[in-house]
C-alpha cells in the first residue's frame, strides 16, 4: 500500500468530524463545564471527603467536651487536628500535581500519573492499617468512658492490652488486604496498563 | 472565556474527533471520551502560556485524556444534542451516494485498524497522519526524534498488515 492512499483517506475523514462538531457546538461549553469524572479527579474528591469528615468530627466533638475526661478529649481533638493538617498539605501538593498532568508531554504525564496513583495507594494502605485499629480502640475507650462516668481504670490492666493488641493486629491484616483489593478493583488495571505504555515508550 | 474556548475548539475539533475515534470502540465510549477531553481542555487551557503551539497543547491534553480514559460500565444519558450516527454507518439521511458510502466504510476500516494498535502506537500514527513534523511529534510524545522515526516505521508496517488482512490495501 502506498502511503499516499492512507493520507488521502485520512484527509477525507474530516467530513465526519465536521458533521459531528456541527451537532456538538451549541452545547460545547455546557459539556466542557460538567463534572470531571477522571480517575485523578475522583481520587481528589475522596481526599476532599476525608478532609471534610475530619473537620466535621473536630467541630462535632467540641459540643461534647464536657462528657469526656479532659485528657481524652484533648487527645482526640489534637489527633484529628494533626490528621487534618497532614491531609491538607498532602491535598495541596496532590491538587497541584493533578492540574499539571494533562498538559505535559505523554511520557512525563504518564510518569506523573503513575506517581500520583502509587502515592495514593501507599497513603490509602497506611491510613487503613493505622486508622482502623486506632479508631476502634479510641472509639471503644470513648464509649467506655461515657458509660462509666469517665472511669478508665479498666484500661490500666495488662490483661486488657494483651488481648486487645493482638486483636487489633488481627483486624489490621484483613483491612490491609481489603484495601489492596479495593485499589486493584477500581484503579489497579489502569495503573498496570499505563505502566506498560510507559515502559514501551521508554524502550 | 467561553468565546475564546469555543474559538479554540472551532479550530481544533478535528483533533478531538480523530483521537476519540482512535481510542474508543463504540458510540457510548466515544461520547464519554470526547466529553472528558472537553472538560480537561476547559480546565487546562487557562494555564496555556504559549510556550508551545496551541495545537501541541491540545494534542497533549487530548492524548493524555485518551490514554488514561477508563471505559464506563454504564452509558451516561445526560448528554444533550448528540446522536448515535456519528460513529457507525450507515448514515440515515438518504443523501448518500455509493461512492460516499464506500469511502465511509474505508474510513471506518482505517479507524478499526488503528484501534487494534497499542495505545502509544495509535498516538504515533495519528500525529503522523495529521501531518505533524517529527520534531513536533517528539515534543508531544516526549521521546526523541530518532525514536519517532523508528517507531513510525514499525507502526506503519503493523497498520499496513492489518489493512491488507481486512482486504483494504492496494499493494
Amino acid at each position: 500500500m502506498q502511503e499516499f492512499d492512507l493520507q488521502e483517506l485520512w484527509g477525507q475523514a474530516d467530513d465526519r468530524a465536521e458533521a459531528w462538531y456541527d451537532r456538538l457546538r451549541p452545547d460545547l461549553v455546557a459539556i466542557a463545564r460538567q463534572k470531571n469524572d477522571s480517575i485523578l479527579q475522583r481520587i481528589r474528591r475522596l481526599v476532599q471527603g476525608e478532609l471534610l469528615f475530619s473537620a466535621v468530627a473536630f467541630v462535632g466533638l467540641l459540643f461534647y467536651w464536657q462528657d469526656f475526661h479532659l485528657l481524652l478529649f484533648l487527645l482526640l481533638e489534637l489527633t484529628i487536628l494533626l490528621v487534618m493538617v497532614i491531609s491538607y498539605r498532602h491535598y495541596l501538593q496532590f491538587s497541584k500535581e493533578i492540574e499539571a498532568v494533562p498538559a505535559m508531554n505523554i511520557v512525563a504525564s504518564t510518569e506523573a500519573y503513575l506517581n500520583i496513583l502509587r502515592g495514593y495507594k501507599k497513603r490509602l494502605v497506611r491510613l487503613s492499617i493505622l486508622l482502623m485499629p486506632v479508631g476502634l480502640i479510641v472509639g471503644f475507650m470513648a464509649g467506655f468512658g461515657l458509660g462509666s462516668e469517665n472511669d478508665y481504670s479498666a484500661f490500666l490492666s495488662l490483661k486488657f492490652w494483651l488481648i486487645t493488641i493482638p486483636a487489633l493486629a488481627a483486624i489490621a491484616v484483613p483491612t490491609y488486604y481489603f484495601t489492596l483489593w479495593y485499589y486493584r478493583f477500581f484503579i489497579g488495571s489502569k495503573e498496570k496498563e499505563l505502566a506498560e505504555v510507559l515502559e514501551r515508550l521508554q524502550e | 472565556m467561553k468565546r475564546e474556548f469555543q474559538h479554540i475548539i472551532d479550530q481544533h475539533y478535528g483533533i478531538l474527533y480523530k483521537i476519540g475515534r482512535a481510542y474508543t470502540q463504540d458510540q457510548a465510549d466515544f461520547d464519554d471520551l470526547h466529553q472528558e477531553m472537553l472538560i480537561q481542555l476547559w480546565q487546562s487551557y487557562t494555564r496555556f502560556k504559549g510556550n508551545s503551539k496551541l495545537s501541541t497543547f491540545i494534542y497533549r491534553v487530548a492524548l493524555n485524556t485518551a490514554l488514561t480514559h477508563q471505559r464506563k460500565a454504564k452509558r451516561r444519558v445526560d448528554r444533550p444534542g448528540i446522536e448515535d450516527h456519528f460513529y457507525h454507518l450507515p448514515d440515515n439521511s438518504g443523501s448518500e451516494t455509493e461512492a460516499t458510502r464506500q469511502r465511509e466504510e474505508q474510513i471506518n476500516l482505517l479507524y478499526e485498524c488503528i484501534n487494534e494498535l497499542k495505545k502509544e502506537d495509535r498516538a504515533v500514527i495519528l500525529l503522523h497522519l495529521e501531518g505533524n513534523a517529527y520534531e513536533e511529534m517528539a515534543d508531544i510524545l516526549g521521546i526523541t526524534v530518532n525514536n519517532i522515526g523508528v517507531r513510525l516505521l514499525r507502526v506503519k508496517k503493523r497498520l499496513q498488515k492489518s489493512l491488507i488482512a481486512k482486504g483494504y490495501a492496494r499493494v
